[in-house]
């Protein structure tokens, strides 16, 4: 779906039908199919692509439509610059339910605090996780990582290049958080912190 | 409570052992935990008015298992630091005196992650995820209509099929033999009871056939983690001497101690 075949007349007689019809169906409710029927994330610039509408109009379209689900049975979960469509959290029991799932085995406490320190100082090194926690982050990491929670999301331009990890789109819906901005928000009065790692995540 | 914690900086077998200590890991928690049982706020004189107790847990920690205690040590030593500079006079613009709160800072920011964590722990607890649906979309088959069908084109690509069938030589019909393990550990004890020692590749080049050396394998491992065999090998990727070790005969089937 990524291709444009925009020298192709036919394409363009047919982008031009579609931008007619986004203007008829209005962009909402155009980008709310996309988003039932995709299997993936979708970002705005890809739907842009695909409506033919100005990336500003799908963020604003995009936002109406966070607002509409507030009270409904499914979630727009944001991760990266991706969208995609879920399940409400409140009605994870039923769901689980349909699915025949069992409940899940318990994250250590290691393990959880390692993950909070990811989801709030992400990209952050393994070093700068164990400086926090004052203990050795390998277990609880390998944990974190089988289980899809965090990944590897780039490498830190020191010596060594260290691995930088954050938090998946799994982690998100593990958790029922819509996106990391619906994360608590972290209780540190004294942010006179001027380390390495971004710290900003918590309060934008 | 038995809480299991892992070793600083150990990464090996002994992951799995315990501290008996009430449930803190690692030394920022066991300060953190001690600082709160006194219903202290974290700063810097709280810090050190826990210092022998944390010393005293740390001295424990330390003899039961003194390569693991570095990071315990570190925080110790810290606080001992700390300590001697309270009770002596300091020089007014001594740029180290800032310790107390750089600890006292460092632990402000390790309770913080600590709440947020037991909060994705409720969150984990209560089972409250969101589920991604997994899009099927509808491929649109056309119906077949009944007399719709063609013999002649159905015969026609019949021909075509054992034609090409027929150009190529199977050679003579090869009978198929179902090897198991079971057989080669059978067959594999045999021969290493008979000879007591041999290689590797000697034994492989008595095997006829891919199938047969697979369960060759599969067998000698069988006999290694029954201890009926020992394998030994210089460096890497060099020959790998098996060696016949049988268990002793009132063990019966190898029953390793």
């Amino acid at each position: 779906m990524t291709e444009t075949p925009n020298d192709d007349p036919l394409a363009a007689e047919d982008r031009a039908l579609a931008d007619g019809l986004v203007d008829d169906l209005g962009l909402s409710v155009v980008i709310e199919a996309l988003l039932f029927v995709a299997d993936r994330p979708l970002t705005v610039d890809e739907i842009a692509e695909i409506t033919g509408a100005p990336a500003a109009d799908v963020s604003d379209s995009m936002s109406r439509l966070e607002g509409a689900y507030t009270d409904r049975g499914i979630v727009l979960l944001q991760h990266a610059d991706g969208y995609r469509m879920v399940s409400s959290p409140r009605a994870a029991t039923f769901c689980r339910r349909l699915l025949g799932l069992e409940t899940r085995a318990r994250l250590s406490r290691a393990a959880l605090e390692t993950l909070g320190i990811i989801a709030y100082r992400q990209p952050v090194t393994r070093s700068e996780i164990e400086n926090i926690r004052g203990v050795d982050a390998d277990s609880a990491l390998a944990t974190l990582l089988a289980r899809g929670l965090v990944e590897e999301v780039g490498r830190l331009d020191t010596p060594g290049r260290p691995v930088q990890f954050g938090t998946s789109d799994l982690f998100l819906a593990y958790f029922g958080i819509a996106s990391l901005r619906a994360l608590p928000e972290l209780d540190l009065p004294d942010p006179r912190h001027g380390e390495t790692t971004s710290s900003a995540t918590n309060d934008e | 409570m038995r809480v299991p914690w892992r070793a600083v900086g150990q990464h090996s077998a002994l992951t799995g052992f315990e501290v008996r200590v009430e449930g803190f890991d690692g030394p920022l928690d066991l300060l953190l935990e001690l600082i709160e049982r006194q219903g202290l706020d974290i700063t810097g004189l709280s810090v050190l008015a826990v210092t022998d107790q944390f010393l005293a847990y740390a001295q424990d920690i330390e003899a039961q298992y003194a390569d693991a205690a570095s990071e315990f040590l570190l925080v110790g030593s810290q606080l001992l630091l700390l300590k001697s500079r309270a009770l002596l006079p300091a020089h007014p613009d001594d740029p180290e005196e800032e310790t107390a709160e750089d600890l006292a800072a460092r632990l402000r920011v390790y309770a913080a992650f600590k709440a947020v964590a037991a909060e994705l722990g409720d969150r984990w607890e209560s089972g409250a995820s969101s589920f991604i649906r997994v899009a099927t979309p509808l491929v649109a088959q056309p119906p077949l209509e009944s007399g719709g069908g063609d013999l002649d084109v159905l015969m026609a690509a019949m021909h075509s099929l054992t034609a090409r069938a027929q150009e190529v030589d199977a050679g003579p019909p090869v009978p198929h033999r179902r090897v198991t393990v079971d057989e080669r550990v059978r067959v594999v004890r045999e021969r290493m009871a008979r000879g007591g020692e041999l290689t590797f590749s000697a034994l492989a080049a008595e095997c006829s056939g891919r199938d047969e050396l697979v369960a060759t394998f599969m067998a000698l491992l069988h006999l290694v983690i029954e201890r009926s065999v020992q394998v030994v090998q210089a460096r890497p990727f060099g020959e790998m001497t098996l060696r016949w070790t049988p268990p002793t005969p009132a063990g019966g089937d190898g029953e390793a101690a």
